[in-house]
């Protein structure tokens, strides 16, 4: 089955990380990843996304659409990347979940057309 | 303005129950593919996601990780789906993908791809996906 797993972090975790933290960072995104095909997991997509200064957001108001700088959620742990996969089912994908470095970390099932 | 090209994330957030006419909502989607190929913009992929209410939250901290039952309730709109789109014109891109909320009044986040520190975030080079939601 088709699942996304949506990895919301605080973005100051990583940046004022030290060597060792970033290290150990980089870590579990590698362990997930060397791991994946182990259980059956196949990573189809995955990527980091740009820090939310880069965001622009579009949004209804009234009967004209607005576009502003920023994100559309402003929270300590806004989406930081996502992985998309095709796993067996989703216990399996949140044992390998649990490799990744600290984060709240969302599995979610995709739509399959 | 144009510049170069480098892949964006279309983000799509909103309230899963809140699309009143999903017939019309897919529609605009077809008619954004279309939009996009015409004008450059190169879709690598995308996905419709499931209600959130059947999401699983794994909480990786200090302690270990703690597994409970979602949505991100930080949020107060959940992401609904997203696209993976190659182009040079991101403010084109943004206003053909307002198109989009015509028929789903939830909001659209454009954002570019690339880790706060460039590639340490993204250690696997996967394919991007060839399919397309709609």
């Amino acid at each position: 089955m088709k699942l996304v797993v949506l990895v919301h972090e605080d973005e100051e975790t990583y940046r004022s990380a030290d060597a060792a933290g970033r290290a150990r960072y980089v870590r579990g995104h590698e362990a997930f990843a060397r791991e994946a095909p182990g259980v059956g997991v196949t990573i189809l997509a995955c990527e980091a996304l740009a820090g939310v200064t880069h965001a622009r957001t579009v949004r209804h108001v009234g009967d004209a659409t607005e576009v502003t700088d920023g994100p559309v959620a402003r929270t300590t742990e806004p989406l930081g990347g996502f992985y998309l996969v095709d796993a067996p089912d989703v216990a399996t994908l949140e044992g390998l979940v649990r490799l990744l470095p600290e984060a709240t970390h969302e599995i979610r099932e995709c739509v399959e057309p | 303005m144009t510049s170069t090209p480098r892949t964006w994330t279309l983000l799509l957030w909103g309230d899963p129950d809140a699309c009143l006419d999903l017939g019309a909502s897919y529609a605009a989607h077809e008619r954004f593919a279309a939009d996009c190929a015409a004008h450059g913009h190169e879709i690598l992929g995308g996905e419709e996601l499931a209600s959130p209410s059947a999401a699983r939250l794994l909480r990786v901290g200090a302690d270990g990780p703690e597994l409970s039952d979602g949505p991100f309730a930080e949020l107060t709109e959940q992401l609904g789906g997203f696209y993976l789109i190659r182009t040079a014109d991101p403010d084109g891109l943004l206003h053909l993908a307002a198109g989009l909320l015509q028929n789903d009044p939830g909001t659209i986040e454009l954002r570019p791809v690339g880790g706060q520190d460039e590639q340490a975030a993204a250690p696997v080079d996967a394919e991007p996906v060839a399919s397309v939601a709609s």
